[in-house]
């Protein structure tokens, strides 16, 4: 019997017999994977605190509240642009050294980069050379006909997509 | 303390009000609570096994999905009921499946089906003979419960099973007090011709 509301009988209702007989009556199980094939299919909400979080995010964004926050990001840009402008107009000079400044840090690291991977790749080719037991003839040629392939492939490269692009500037016209 | 002792000891609208709060334990504990109850009510209904489950899964899943929509001044259980006795009364209407069968559904045509279908009457610590006994009465109390109506069934289960007063049962199946005071002195005196041979 439901254990949560059980109403006792009234006189009216009493009947031993009656009572004996329905009090035979067994409880019924389930399956045992009952509990879990009902949670697959009950969507469980978000737990209460991201909940609040999502409604006080989406109460920021509702009505006249949505343009006063698109008018707010609108003009603190409009704001952050001007400044810039009037950076650049009124302290060109400054503006231009730190610029240089940053720009030939940036140029001189680069440079610095540059050097150390080709004197890696030089350093690596003639350690190559000297483990085959190549001569220095032959690594230049290996590095001629390189240089060749790389070219002659980029040259079919240019000349197949020139092709392309003329076929699709023809079918556009069209 | 612990939100799983805290489960155990809660009121079902505090176990609700958790479970809107996102807790899946809560989800979790009202399923455990009310699938006994249920499945019963459900399988003495339609008296089949597999759409008993399946009927059961609905009523837990549209009871759980719409938890939002309930309203804690009504009784929980009255509530997840009163669902569950809808969806049993619809599948009534659609199958109209009339006759027990402890042995399996009247369509069952495979041995599996008619496994799977058949009334299983709990498995009580009883000598094979007065668990003969038990089962067989318990099978013609069961088979005299299947020959009421629907209506009829559903108020004596709920009444003298579950335990319900009238006027929620009134509530839960929607129909007026008097009505379902007549269905169960109906169904009882029914029940009382029926069974009449086992007081011989």
């Amino acid at each position: 019997m439901n254990q949560h509301s059980v109403t006792p009988l009234t006189p009216a209702e009493e009947d031993p017999v009656i009572d004996k007989w329905l009090a035979l009556l067994p409880e019924f199980v389930p399956g045992p994977h009952f509990e879990d094939a009902v949670m697959a299919r009950v969507r469980v909400p978000a737990p209460s605190w991201v909940l609040a979080v999502q409604g006080a995010t989406r109460a920021l964004f509702v009505g006249k509240r949505a343009w006063m926050w698109a008018g707010g990001l609108a003009a603190s840009s409009a704001v952050s642009i001007a400044a810039m402008v009037t950076l650049f107009v009124t302290h060109w000079v400054q503006v231009e050294t730190a610029w240089s400044l940053l720009a030939g840090g940036i140029m001189i690291e680069a440079w610095r980069a540059a050097v150390a991977l080709t004197v890696r790749a030089v350093s690596a080719g003639f350690a190559m050379n000297a483990f085959w037991g190549l001569n220095y003839q032959a690594f230049v040629l290996a590095g001629l006909a390189g240089g060749l392939v790389t070219g002659f492939s980029l040259w079919g490269l240019y000349r197949m997509l020139r092709i392309d692009t003329e076929r699709i500037s023809l079918n556009a016209s069209r | 303390m612990a939100l799983s002792e805290q489960l155990v000891t809660a009121t079902d609208q505090e176990v609700v009000q958790w479970a809107r709060e996102g807790q899946e334990r809560a989800y979790r504990e009202l399923v455990r609570r009310y699938q006994r109850p249920i499945f019963s009510l459900i399988y003495r209904m339609v008296r089949d096994r597999e759409r008993a489950e399946d009927l059961t899964q609905e009523t837990f899943v549209k009871v759980l999905n719409a938890l939002d929509s309930y309203r804690p001044e009504y009784k929980f259980s009255s509530w997840i009921f009163k669902i569950a006795n809808n969806a049993a009364i619809d599948q009534l209407r659609r199958k109209e499946l009339d006759t027990l069968s402890l042995d399996g559904a009247p369509d069952a045509t495979t041995s599996d089906r008619r496994e799977g279908t058949s009334i299983q009457l709990a498995d009580g610590a009883e000598s094979p003979l007065q668990e003969l006994e038990a089962r067989e009465l318990g099978s013609q109390i069961e088979r005299a419960i299947a020959q009421l109506r629907p209506q009829y069934r559903s108020c004596i289960l709920l009444r003298h099973v579950e335990g319900y007063a009238y006027e929620e049962i009134a509530e839960m199946l929607e129909l007026p007090l008097g009505t379902v005071k007549t269905y169960i002195h109906r169904a009882r005196v029914e029940l009382r011709t029926m069974l009449e041979p086992l007081q011989e």
